[in-house]
């Protein structure tokens, strides 16, 4: 799951990843996030049902679907937690009704309150360390269990902040180790923090994926509870610049090539009359690189000051046929297509600058495969960015 | 004999459609004789050009059309024969 949310011209990345306890099928922790399109809200629960298991993995599911519906209709926490308390089934063998959560709550001024009960605490990353936000303790009274607490609290989000929460199969990963007797615990805070350090730009996709997999490390690859992480990044949004087919008037091609040159962003070439005439136009050198091999696909070339350049319709046709298809990920050796939708997926606003004039030679009916037409592809790969990626994007034709 | 030949094989998307993908295979597993003279290197896009058929190579700066993996052997060939 990963999304991106617009506010106030900065993004807030979303996203998450878990793993099963080792052995198990499905997995005891939830995770749900919604993003609220009318009030500008983005609230994210994480919950830890008891035990592992379908029985654990039931209780969770309830107890972050309510947390969710009942924070989207502002309900106050005390009658969330007492009514997702009550609504859960007591366990045969403890005798009690418990999973733990984990709420936060964004609205569109970037203010953030994080309610957790019974979760490892949640971390704050703000230039170069971790943040103690005071926090707000309130008793929860319940027969079946004493001295729980839920803690409360607020503060604002700034630029470049990244909060992470997680299950405590991350905190406790490795307990019992030689290493790490009492579980990871406060090491988790040193490998994020060198994380961040050595790459300052990495995403919170990326974050909460590495997280995990340390956490099975530390437990010797074999996890012994479902381990959840979920990462919140607000950011400056990264821009991506498309650009396929030539101009329709030749007249153009000087502007197509400004454009392309001014843009500020990640850059990519679809096309090889495109990519000419913008070596042509801006004098970049421009050569083909024959590693990159998809049998598929013609090959990829590199030119200064661009960032990918690709064949034309044929990959792009292949982009649209990954989009859909929905399998983005570990591909070993990654194809001209690969790449492109890697760089697609890992921009937040997407510009495409589509050349409208018309490759006649495309048409022909006596070709060995039948070619689309390049207006088409892109409308297909704009709707599936837009409705399943989430993403920002913008047709420009020329 | 002074310098090499230059071959360049397009990779467009016509040319490439139109047997282009093979050239290169075809180009690499020249005979090391013949290889030896040639300095190979492809293209994003040559220019297609009305009325001629992809896929296309330039040999020396002269654009050649209808390129098979049958005929390349034969073109480079006579080139290496004109030039030497």
């Amino acid at each position: 799951m990963r999304y991106t949310v617009k506010n106030n011209d900065n993004f807030i990345e979303v996203d998450f990843f878990q793993k099963n306890k080792a052995g198990n099928v499905v997995c005891g922790d939830s995770f749900m996030s919604q993003k609220l399109k009318g009030e500008g809200r983005i609230i994210s629960v994480l919950s830890d049902g008891l035990g592992s298991g379908i029985k654990a993995c039931v209780l969770s599911t309830l107890t972050a679907t309510m947390a969710m519906h009942f924070t989207a209709m502002n309900e106050s926490i005390f009658q969330t937690s007492k009514s997702i308390m009550n609504t859960l089934p007591r366990d045969m063998v403890r005798k009690i009704s418990y999973s733990t959560f984990c709420i936060c709550d964004i609205d569109c001024f970037a203010n953030v309150k994080i309610i957790e009960y019974e979760t490892p605490a949640y971390y704050l990353y703000r230039g170069g360390r971790f943040l103690d936000i005071p926090k707000q303790k309130i008793p929860v009274e319940r027969d079946d269990l004493e001295n729980t607490f839920l803690w409360i609290s607020e503060f604002k989000l700034e630029k470049e902040d990244r909060i992470i929460f997680f299950s405590d199969g991350v905190s406790q990963s490795g307990m019992g180790s030689a290493s790490m007797p009492f579980g990871w615990e406060d090491g988790a805070k040193t490998y994020i923090a060198g994380l961040i350090e050595h790459r300052g730009d990495i995403s919170a996709k990326e974050l909460a994926h590495k997280i995990v997999s340390q956490a099975e490390k530390n437990d010797g690859y074999s996890l012994k509870d479902d381990t959840s992480c979920c990462v919140i990044y607000m950011r400056k949004p990264r821009n991506l610049l498309v650009c396929t087919g030539p101009p329709y008037d030749e007249k153009n091609d000087k502007y197509l090539a400004n454009q392309v040159k001014e843009f500020q962003g990640k850059k990519i070439l679809c096309g090889g009359t495109t990519a000419t005439i913008i070596s042509r136009e801006l004098g970049a050198h421009m050569e083909v690189d024959m590693n990159i091999i998809d049998k598929e696909l013609p090959p990829i070339s590199h030119m200064k000051g661009i960032d990918l350049v690709t064949e034309g319709i044929l990959t792009l046709g292949k982009v649209e046929r990954i989009l859909s298809a929905g399998d983005t990920e570990g591909h070993k050796e990654p194809g001209p297509a690969e790449m492109v939708v890697r760089m697609l997926l890992n921009s937040d606003k997407i510009t495409l600058l589509v050349g409208t004039r018309i490759n006649i030679a495309h048409q022909d009916p006596n070709l060995p495969v039948e070619l689309e037409i390049r207006r088409n592809v892109v409308k297909k790969i704009k709707y599936l960015l837009e409705t399943k990626y989430l993403k920002d994007v913008e047709i420009r034709y020329i | 004999m002074t310098g090499k030949i230059n071959l360049k094989i397009c990779v467009g998307t016509m040319c490439y459609v139109m047997g282009g993908a093979e050239l290169r295979d075809a180009a690499e597993s020249l005979p090391p004789e013949v290889k030896e003279h040639l300095n190979i290197t492809y293209s994003p896009c040559i220019g297609c050009e009305e009325g001629l058929r992809p896929p296309f190579i330039e040999i020396n700066g002269k654009k050649i059309a209808g390129v098979s993996k049958i005929n390349l052997i034969q073109i480079v060939k006579e080139e290496i024969r004109n030039v030497v």
